[in-house]
């Protein structure tokens, strides 16, 4: 049993990252329902470390490769799922044709690419923050985005080949 | 007006999403987490209990059956056993089961064509590959449809299909994929990397090509079923390579060492 104070500073951590996590489990999922499933695992392993990531500089940089460990486990899980059940689709009804294609493309590339993608393109941190966080040189953050997003980009660039009813998005 | 650049759209989507992704509120709140926490906690006190009973039990009828210290028996899963040796390219002589065999998988032979003792199980075309697969600069990682191919492997030298992609090492069927653009090897990429192992139960395990915290790269059980469910990259070792395993995906599953009897190159 962990004293109120603890309890207290987990509540306002969990209420201030909770949005910001949940943004970027979308990014990497495409799936609204999976992003708030993972980010409330990615939160409540937190809470399971508290004691420890409490007395972090920065308890959120923990949670969310936590976070994006899980996400990219979901696609391997995925991965299995549609070799075994080919047919099966993961497309949302309500989710937007570019995010599906920008998931899709994250989806294709190596975990720590599309890691590094994220951090910079999408949160804004720079080469060296990125390098920092996956403990890369910045060179290899440098080539990664620049391979990375030429794959997503061009996803992007192309139009959904097969619309829901049949007919060209 | 000018069309964005790769970075801007790629972010102009991203930012959208991430915005979207905020905007749903929390479906859980701080206090139904800490309580699950709770629960998890006892369930793991109770299944660890369960752990060493089932492990106690499998000591005891393991000394019976098969005797103490090391089995001659032959793996569980035998493909490596059996698997015939022009499907692959061993770089060691040894006698299966007294040392870890190192294996250099080469789906092609030296004259370009498929390996006889392989079955192509499904052709597909690619719509991209790239070459940044698990196995290696030599390998890709292909997409075709809704499904992630990694490693695929292209003849020596080539520019264009076919790849063959194998899901399991140690079996006999592979994924030919063709596509006419292939990308130059990764340059700076370790030539080779052990990027498959069976252990000693005959599970076989995969690198898979993402990042991971304290967990995998091994992913186990997706060709072979077995109770390991992924492991660390193996550490040599005389006569046997071993790996650190779990039993589950989770920061909570602790690791145990598992003697290696093939590694796949």
């Amino acid at each position: 049993m962990r004293d109120p104070g603890a309890e207290q500073a987990y509540d306002a951590f969990f209420q201030s990252a909770w949005p910001r996590l949940q943004g970027q489990a979308y990014v990497l999922t495409g799936s609204r329902e999976q992003a708030a499933d993972l980010t409330q695992e990615a939160l409540l392993r937190a809470w399971t470390h508290w004691d420890r990531i409490s007395r972090y500089e920065n308890s959120e940089a923990w949670t969310r490769r936590v976070l994006q460990n899980l996400c990219i486990q979901s696609w391997r899980k995925s991965q299995v799922r549609r070799r075994a059940d080919p047919d099966r689709t993961a497309t949302s009804a309500d989710v937007p044709d570019d995010h599906v294609l920008l998931a899709e493309a994250m989806r294709r590339l190596p975990g720590d690419q599309a890691r590094a993608l994220l951090l910079h393109d999408g949160l804004g941190f720079t080469v060296a923050e990125t390098a920092r966080e996956l403990g890369v040189p910045d060179g290899t953050v440098k080539s990664w985005l620049s391979r990375s997003r030429k794959i997503v980009a061009d996803n992007l660039n192309r139009s959904i080949r097969t619309a829901p009813g049949g007919g060209e998005a | 007006m000018t069309t964005p650049t790769d970075e801007e759209r790629v972010a102009m989507v991203m930012a959208d999403m991430l915005s979207a992704g905020a905007a749903r509120p929390p479906s859980v709140t701080p206090a139904d987490l800490r309580s699950r926490a709770q629960g998890k906690t006892l369930q793991r006190v109770d299944t660890k209990v369960l752990v060493a009973l089932v492990a106690v039990a499998a000591v005891i009828v393991t000394l019976i059956v098969v005797g103490p210290l090391r089995s001659t028996n032959p793996p569980v899963h035998p493909p490596v056993a059996t698997q015939p040796s022009t499907t692959t390219t061993t770089t060691t002589t040894t006698v299966l089961g007294e040392e870890t065999r190192q294996i250099t998988y080469e789906p092609f032979t030296a004259a370009g064509a498929i390996q006889p003792s392989l079955r192509v199980s499904a052709t597909f075309s690619a719509q991209t590959c790239v070459a940044s697969g698990v196995a290696g600069n030599s390998s890709y990682r292909c997409f075709a449809g809704n499904d992630i191919y990694d490693p695929c492997f292209a003849r020596p030298g080539a520019t264009s299909g076919p790849l063959l992609c194998p899901s399991d090492p140690a079996g006999d069927t592979v994924v030919e994929l063709t596509t006419s653009d292939l990308p130059a090897p990764l340059q700076g990429a370790p030539d080779t990397r052990p990027w498959a192992v069976q252990l000693a139960d005959g599970q076989v395990c995969v690198l898979v090509n993402a990042a991971w915290g304290g967990l995998g790269p091994l992913g186990c059980g997706s060709t072979t079923p077995g109770p390991v469910a992924d492991c660390h990259i193996p550490v040599t070792g005389s006569p046997f390579w071993t790996a650190a395993c779990q039993d589950q995906t989770t920061d909570a599953s602790p690791f145990t060492t598992n003697r290696v009897d093939t590694v796949w190159f």
